[in-house]
């Protein structure tokens, strides 16, 4: 049949060996390079080659460089914005300058007038996105695993789906007034259908091996869903998590411009009653800033949620 | 009727699973599977070969409980098939992939079926640590399973479940996704297992080399309905190695294989 140069299965000593070499090999000690992939700490590692090699000896990939670079180019803008405001080229009532900006972000500071504002939005945001996602979640799950539930439920949560929420507004006012519970219940709204459909989703997803496995090896009812079924959807339910957090800010600006006695809204609106033009970009930017914000807490959080995924870390050749 | 070469030794051993009359019906016509009968005694290592359709992956998953047969009756064990549940631990099974929790480390998926068992903490996780060592994956115990090749989840899969010391060892085409090299290596790793444990093994396969290399016994299956055809017993004695794939008695019962599976 074949010939060996070497016997396959000869004692433990040598055993341990030829497991050693099946496949792609997995050292003991992990090698500094490409051995490992999965656990090397250098962020180009998974690069091939040559280009990994560059990467390492240019210093492109080490820390510092990662981490500085997504804040090159806003930091650009920003240079900029304050050189073309300064030459006169935008004129200040068109735009305020960066620097005017924070001035106006100072004096509002020092009389604390935009902490309550940034205190109002937040909660505001919390709130709505609690109970938004967490009624998504229940939902998704729910319709996921139960196929009864599915069949009453899944195409009534679909149709209400594809109305934009904020078409809703109209009525929301009319029912709620122009209180908390009216901008809480858009923001609910607007976050419970991207947490439903990736939730839903995770769950239809989960391998069907592993169920079956798990009912081999008798895995049933409380322990399916804590061991299987939920780290299974876990990927897809935060996906939907970053997609609501994104979702529940654009809302929350829309609630806050039409109606409100506090909150960035509320302070923007103002200032444009006064042409405070810099209040009104600053209101903007913190905007922008909270965006971001609630984005990294997502991915800080899948990042702790989900040490074992395999991911692609970009740069196809 | 099924020709069988029957192989006196084993006749004295207690029976470990019965399959009388079996059939399978999913649409109240098409039978998969139809009059099997099958006995495996304590202690055998058992093929079921054939090609695809023949009902043998159906025939190991009725032995596991997890499909119910419609008509004829399986007992494993002493016990109706299913009932093994209540049992856990006596019976593992091995599917075609490894089926490792991918958010587990290689340790907590081994220990997992003891976990289910209640067995306490750390004496599971120094009952998987020796499993582990077994096959030869001490080394990789915390890692996490998309860090291992093919080979080795396998191996991790096959060690999860031997760690409840199972009476009853179901394989499902285990090794039909891995490279020639990696399969030989298994197949000898399975071989060293099953003598050092001595549990029954029905290992289902549609490679005829590998079904009369590992086993003490082949059962030759046909589709259309998914019977048996003949049951061939492999005498060469264990411990195996790959020098009796050349010998004239291996290459003969390699060939009445084929011809029986050509018929």
């Amino acid at each position: 049949m074949s010939i060996r140069l070497r016997p396959v299965h000869t004692d433990a000593a040598g055993q341990e060996h030829e497991w050693a070499g099946d496949g792609a090999a997995v050292p003991d000690v992990p090698a500094q390079g490409t051995e490992t992939p999965a656990r090397a700490p250098d962020p180009g590692a998974h690069l091939p080659g040559v280009q990994a090699a560059w990467r390492r000896a240019h210093g492109w990939g080490n820390g510092l460089w990662r981490r500085l670079s997504p804040w090159l180019v806003p930091a650009l803008a920003v240079v900029v914005w304050q050189a073309l405001g300064s030459a006169g080229v935008i004129p200040t009532r068109v735009l305020p300058t960066p620097i005017a900006v924070v001035q106006a972000f100072l004096s509002l500071a020092h009389t604390g007038e935009l902490w309550q504002d940034i205190a109002v939005s937040a909660r505001r945001a919390a709130i709505g996105f609690a109970v938004g996602a967490g009624t998504g979640l229940l939902l998704g799950l729910v319709n996921g695993v139960f196929s009864v539930a599915d069949r009453l439920l899944d195409s009534s949560v679909q149709m209400i789906r594809t109305i934009p929420h904020l078409a809703l507004i109209p009525l929301v006012i009319l029912w709620f007034g122009i209180g908390e519970t009216a901008k809480e219940f858009l923001v609910a709204l607007g976050a419970m259908f991207p947490v439903y459909l990736n939730t839903y989703h995770g769950v239809r997803g989960v391998d069907a091996g592993l169920v079956e496995m798990a009912r081999m090896y008798g895995l049933t009812g409380w322990a399916f869903y804590r061991h299987v079924l939920f780290p299974g959807a876990l990927p897809s339910i935060l996906v939907g998590v970053r997609y609501a957090l994104g979702i529940t800010w654009t809302t929350l600006i829309v609630a806050e411009t039409i109606s409100a006695d506090a909150g960035i809204g509320y302070m923007v609106m103002n200032a444009r009653e006064f042409v405070q033009m810099d209040v009104v970009v600053l209101g903007i930017v913190l905007y922008a800033l909270l965006g971001k914000l609630s984005d990294v807490v997502a991915r800080l959080l899948e990042r702790w949620l989900l040490p074992w995924r395999v991911t692609w870390g970009g740069d196809a050749q | 009727m099924a020709l069988t070469f029957p192989n006196p030794a084993m006749e004295a051993r207690p029976v470990a699973i019965v399959l009388r009359d079996v059939g399978m019906c999913y649409d109240g016509e098409t039978w998969a599977l139809r009059d099997v009968n099958l006995t495996v005694r304590e202690g055998e290592f058992v093929s079921l070969l054939g090609p695809s359709g023949c009902g043998k992956s159906t025939i190991l998953r009725t032995i596991a409980g997890l499909q119910t047969v419609t008509s004829g009756s399986v007992e494993v064990l002493g016990s109706p098939a299913g009932e093994l549940f209540n049992r856990r631990g006596e019976l593992s099974f091995v599917f075609q992939e490894p089926t490792l929790m991918p958010w587990r480390s290689v340790l907590a998926n081994v220990a997992l079926p003891l976990e289910l068992m209640g067995v306490p903490k750390r004496e599971r996780l120094s009952r998987a640590m020796e499993m582990l060592a077994m096959v030869g994956l001490d080394s990789v115990a915390n890692k996490l399973p998309r860090q291992l090749s093919g080979g080795m989840k396998m191996r991790v899969s096959i060690a999860r479940a031997l760690v409840s010391n199972p009476k009853l060892l179901l394989l499902d085409e285990p090794f039909a996704a891995l490279d020639e090299i990696t399969r030989e290596r298994l197949q000898e790793e399975l071989l060293r297992l099953w003598q050092r444990f001595g549990m029954t093994v029905v290992f289902v396969t549609h490679n005829v080399f590998e079904a009369v290399y590992l086993s003490s016994r082949v059962v030759v299956m046909q589709a259309n309905p998914g019977t048996v055809r003949a049951e061939l017993s492999i005498e060469t004695p264990y411990p195996r190695s790959r020098e009796v794939i050349g010998t004239p008695d291996f290459m003969n019962m390699v060939a009445k294989a084929v011809q029986l599976l050509g018929d």
